[in-house]
């Protein structure tokens, strides 16, 4: 039992370390993590980002506090969750003690600019994996799926995600609302 | 996150003016970790010390701890229904335009003047880990010892140094 408290404190620890620019660009890295470490059946990835979304809180808790308890109960979903927010203390004391003004401190806003690219490659994979599994109907990395892509479309869960493009842009409507509507109107519409 | 930490903190209880929490915001924006976790802990420690960035962080984390704890209590019972399943993909589906509509900011953002060699990089971790599963931390790591190499660069003299705007 401690064995597996520990490990799953150093996994969200490792994991709490890497996710630099926070929310969805996190979800590639545990994904990986819980490939590697067979933390979780892969399937119930999507459940995992499905619940995260309807509760309040970082997504990184909330991943950190599922697949702890999934894994070792309340005690696992403890020590996980511990494990993410603890690069945010240190790095936060460590910031505050030896910084003046972050902004203006030249190594810090350079590390940040060569890591921002990155970010934006890896939630673009998060948004290719999302998209797999709602919108399309085969794998987006299969040449199948360039050829034929008319028929690879999931058009009732297409029609949901326009109204949920088109409710954030042109309404005043939280993404949460939207969210749980969007819930909702599946259990009609697929 | 932030516009609430903003209206409780600055507007009502005026903890902090506005230079404190820009900074604070750009920190918590920037540096590993959940950004409600990190602008918890910053502000709370500003406050009261140690204690008062822990039960900031508290604050914010046991929430969204009962609220998984319970919900997967239930879920791993009703999982196997088909509208709980129907649900769930409604709840995906628009969890996908979100994540899009977030790499569409992020990107709007990121490459702003001269990106070239920042789009080339994204497309790169792209197909890294999409088509050969290259693990993301490797990415990351390699973003964290480029921002290095420019910083030495600009410290040398080598380079002129860029603006924050980008």
């Amino acid at each position: 039992m401690i064995l597996s408290w520990l490990q799953l404190y150093l996994v969200f620890l490792k994991i709490g370390f890497f996710s630099f620019g926070g929310g969805y660009v996190m979800l590639p890295l545990i994904h990986q993590q819980i490939e590697l470490h067979h933390l979780l059946p892969i399937e119930e990835f999507p459940d995992l980002v499905a619940l995260s979304q309807m509760t309040p809180g970082p997504i990184a808790i909330n991943a950190a506090t599922y697949i702890g308890f999934r894994n070792a109960g309340l005690f696992g979903a403890l020590f996980a969750t511990l494990g993410v927010i603890t690069p945010s203390l240190i790095l936060v004391l460590i910031i505050l003690r030896l910084l003046h003004r972050f902004s203006d401190n030249l190594l810090s806003m350079a590390v940040l600019r060569g890591v921002k690219p990155v970010t934006v490659g890896m939630i673009a994979v998060a948004s290719v994996y999302f998209l797999e599994r709602t919108i399309l109907r085969g794998s987006f990395w299969s040449l199948d799926f360039w050829e034929m892509n008319i028929r690879f479309l999931n058009y009732p869960a297409l029609i949901l995600f326009a109204l949920v493009i088109i409710g954030v842009v042109k309404s005043k409507i939280s993404p949460l609302i939207l969210t749980l509507l969007s819930g909702v109107a599946a259990l009609f519409l697929l | 996150m932030l516009p609430y930490i903003y209206r409780e903190l600055v507007m009502k209880r005026k903890w902090f003016n506005n230079d404190e929490i820009v900074d604070i915001f750009t920190v918590s924006q920037s540096i590993p970790g959940a950004i409600a976790v990190n602008a918890a802990f910053n502000t709370g420690f500003r406050k009261a010390g140690l204690p008062g960035g822990f039960m900031a962080v508290a604050g914010v984390v046991i929430p969204a701890f009962l609220a998984i704890v319970l919900i997967l209590i239930f879920f791993l019972n009703i999982r196997e229904s088909i509208w709980v399943q129907k649900f769930l993909a409604g709840i995906l589906t628009a969890s996908a335009a979100l994540i899009l509509m977030t790499a569409i900011d992020l990107a709007k953002t990121v490459y702003k003047k001269e990106a070239i060699v920042r789009i080339i990089i994204s497309l790169l971790v792209f197909i890294g880990i999409g088509v050969f599963g290259i693990n993301a931390m490797w990415m990351i790591l390699g973003g964290v010892l480029w921002g290095l190499a420019n910083y030495l660069y600009q410290i040398l003299g080598l380079k002129k140094g860029e603006n924050d705007e980008d």
